[in-house]
């Protein structure tokens, strides 16, 4: 066997040496890559909910806006990057809703939308008439927009003649424009946080998923 | 006896002798590739961190308040802004023309009100709160004070993802090292608008619902929460559609809330600072933080290249001990040289050459392996930094770092060498044929 020279073992780890240091060098020399992007989540809200409706709606009479029932709807119900504006005004009319939160609604191009006005119209003694045209009329106005769900609410066909003439019209209008009907029965105890459960509650099974 | 016969000669002993030679190399090698690694990184550290993290980074970063200067305090790091002043479009222009200006990043807030589902200690529902939130160009974070705890940053112009602060978790009773708890949990955010309702103004909220994505340290701006320009930038464009521009709510009017301005390098960060000054707006940069960096690393620099040193040193008390060593075995060797005509000085040459060739190997070898030491240091160090969403450094090995290497590492072994060289070269030839 051939006797092996220290010079070249020593010129041989040179060699090798000097390549690792190149490679090391060349590789901490480039720059660094960005991590890889995380599924996307940029872009447009995924769902704009606006509910419409008066004092049941807007809950001014509550506390805790937490457990507001359309607060619940959109914290239960909607995806993350949802928006809600409650366009709600304490004493709302189905005309007023049509004069005033229907053009902030189309503004904000809802995507589900909750509707829920007759507390004041069954008060001022609206016509059952007046009230389904223009109820009909503040749907089809949210449909325009862009909203795909429309839910109209309603607690009047356990309450009297007027009231249950309105939910009558509600049922209608739902079975007209394609919206939906959610009854809510007796909403007597609206005002306490199990009642706004209730109700939140009522809305989601109707919403469906997704 | 010429030079091609003393470096034959020297070359001849070294390959009789392979296993010293090897030993000695060795001991050269790691003294000079510790010497390499250490004064590499050293360099890097100074010239390329802190002048990468500062020709790009927060470093070299001046932040600007939309606020006239306070003249007293324009030297401060932390000067107070005076009165308020908008801070617009045509401000970016003017201070981006600057010369000396690298990048002009706009800091955008929003006040919101925020529903946490988090509970406190007593695990009672935190209510809401008002907070504000921090809004950035997302693609320019690394020339930002913006440094991820845990998870991650939102993606660039998300409008459903957050980042939280230390103030969010202190918010919750939580310490930093529970960051990673508050990670996937969701938010809902309000940003308020004054509205008519019955003759009477309220406040109506604009609810977006967010998921927290991380958890970061920041300077960028005040607000517990950091999220993308176009998320504040909603929540600000629907505060003022309301009423007077929801004037009531006492909403800032400038329409940026502040700059963070990258100046080109450390040096320019005063200047800029005063031309800014001149402009019209309040700066701060952490001016004096900068230059103890500095300070603190060239003590790391001294204390480095001590380190390296005294590997030297050891190498070069190895190399004599080696070289010795040599000339008490190879006394008889002498005596013959001597004896067939070798004068002093053709001893005292092969021996030098004999310890410089070593020297010269091991300097080599010693500077490649410093070389790939401190570049696996790099790779080490940028990964953090990528993790960091921070620019990475780049290792170089400065061309006199490698000649200093070669050519040290050869005059030290040279030094090391010449008093067993003298010592070979004074030997008397009897006495080294006879005393063999």
């Amino acid at each position: 066997m051939a006797e092996r020279s220290p010079i070249g073992f020593l010129l041989r780890l040179l060699v090798v040496l000097v390549l690792v240091g190149a490679v090391a060098g060349c590789a901490s020399g480039s720059d660094i890559a960005e991590p890889a992007p995380p599924p996307g989540t940029a872009g447009g809200p995924t769902a704009v909910y606006v509910a419409i409706g008066g004092l049941e709606t807007l809950n001014s009479d509550r506390d805790d806006i937490q457990d507001n029932w359309p607060q619940i709807v959109f914290a239960e119900a909607l995806p993350r990057g949802a928006v809600y504006v409650n366009l709600a005004t304490e004493n709302a009319t189905v005309r007023s809703a049509v004069d005033d939160q229907l053009p902030q609604a189309e503004a904000l191009r809802p995507t589900v939308a909750t509707v829920w006005v007759e507390a004041a119209d069954t008060r001022l003694g609206t016509s059952p008439a007046s009230y389904r045209t223009e109820l009909a009329q503040l749907v089809g106005g949210m449909q325009a927009a862009g909203a795909t769900r429309v839910l109209l609410l309603t607690s009047g066909s356990s309450s009297s003649d007027l009231a249950g003439a309105f939910a009558d019209s509600v049922a209608h209008v739902a079975t007209d424009t394609g919206a939906v009907f959610v009854d809510l029965g007796d909403t007597s105890g609206r005002a306490g946080d199990p009642g706004q459960r209730r109700i939140a509650d009522a809305v989601m099974a109707a919403m469906g998923p997704g | 006896m010429t030079w091609r016969d003393a470096i034959g000669l020297a070359v001849t002993t070294v390959r009789r002798r392979p296993g010293r030679a090897v030993l000695t190399v060795l001991a050269v090698t790691l003294a000079a590739a510790l010497l390499t690694a250490l004064l590499t990184i050293s360099t890097t550290a100074e010239t390329r961190v802190l002048d990468q993290l500062s020709s790009g980074g927060p470093l070299a970063g001046i932040k600007v308040a939309a606020a006239a200067p306070d003249p007293g305090q324009v030297d401060r790091d932390n000067a107070q802004p005076g009165d308020p002043r908008n801070l617009d479009d045509a401000a970016i222009a003017q201070i981006s023309d600057l010369p000396d200006v690298r990048d002009v990043v706009p800091i955008v807030s929003a006040p919101m009100y925020v529903i946490t589902p988090a509970r406190d200690r007593d695990n009672r529902r935190i209510g809401p709160f008002r907070e504000d939130i921090v809004g950035v160009d997302l693609t320019k974070v690394n020339q930002l004070p913006v440094t991820v705890v845990a998870g991650r940053l939102p993606v660039e112009g998300s409008t459903s993802e957050v980042a939280v602060t230390q103030g969010y978790l202190d918010r919750l009773g939580l310490q930093r090292t529970d960051a990673p708890l508050v990670v996937g949990t969701e938010l809902q955010m309000a940003s308020p608008q004054v509205v008519r309702d019955v003759g009477r103004d309220r406040v109506r909220g604009r609810w977006v619902k967010v998921g927290i994505v991380g958890v970061v340290a920041q300077e960028a701006g005040n607000g517990q929460i950091l999220g993308t320009t176009e998320l504040v930038n909603q929540a600000r464009d629907w505060s003022r559609a309301g009423v007077d521009q929801s004037s009531a709510l006492e909403l800032p009017t400038s329409p940026y809330t502040g700059l963070f301005v990258v100046a080109r390098g450390i040096d320019n960060v005063s200047l800029v600072r005063n031309q800014i000054t001149a402009i019209g707006y309040s700066t701060s940069a952490p001016e004096n933080l900068v230059a103890s960096v500095r300070r603190y690393l060239r003590v790391v620099e001294i204390v480095l290249s001590a380190v390296g040193i005294i590997a030297l040193v050891v190498a070069a008390l190895g190399i004599t001990n080696a070289m010795l060593a040599a000339v008490r075995e190879r006394r008889r060797e002498i005596g013959v040289l001597k004896a067939i005509g070798a004068r002093d000085r053709d001893v005292y040459r092969v021996f030098l050459l004999e310890a410089g060739t070593l020297g010269f190997i091991g300097g080599v070898l010693g500077t490649a392996v410093g070389w790939a030491i401190a570049g696996i240091v790099g790779r080490v160090v940028n990964g953090y930094l990528a993790q960091q969403r921070l620019v990475g450094v780049q290792i170089t090995l400065p061309f006199a770092v490698v000649v200093g290497g070669i050519i040290g590492s050869t005059l030290l072994a040279l030094a090391a060498g010449t008093l067993p060289a003298v010592r070979a070269a004074r030997l008397p030839a009897r006495e080294a044929v006879g005393g063999g």
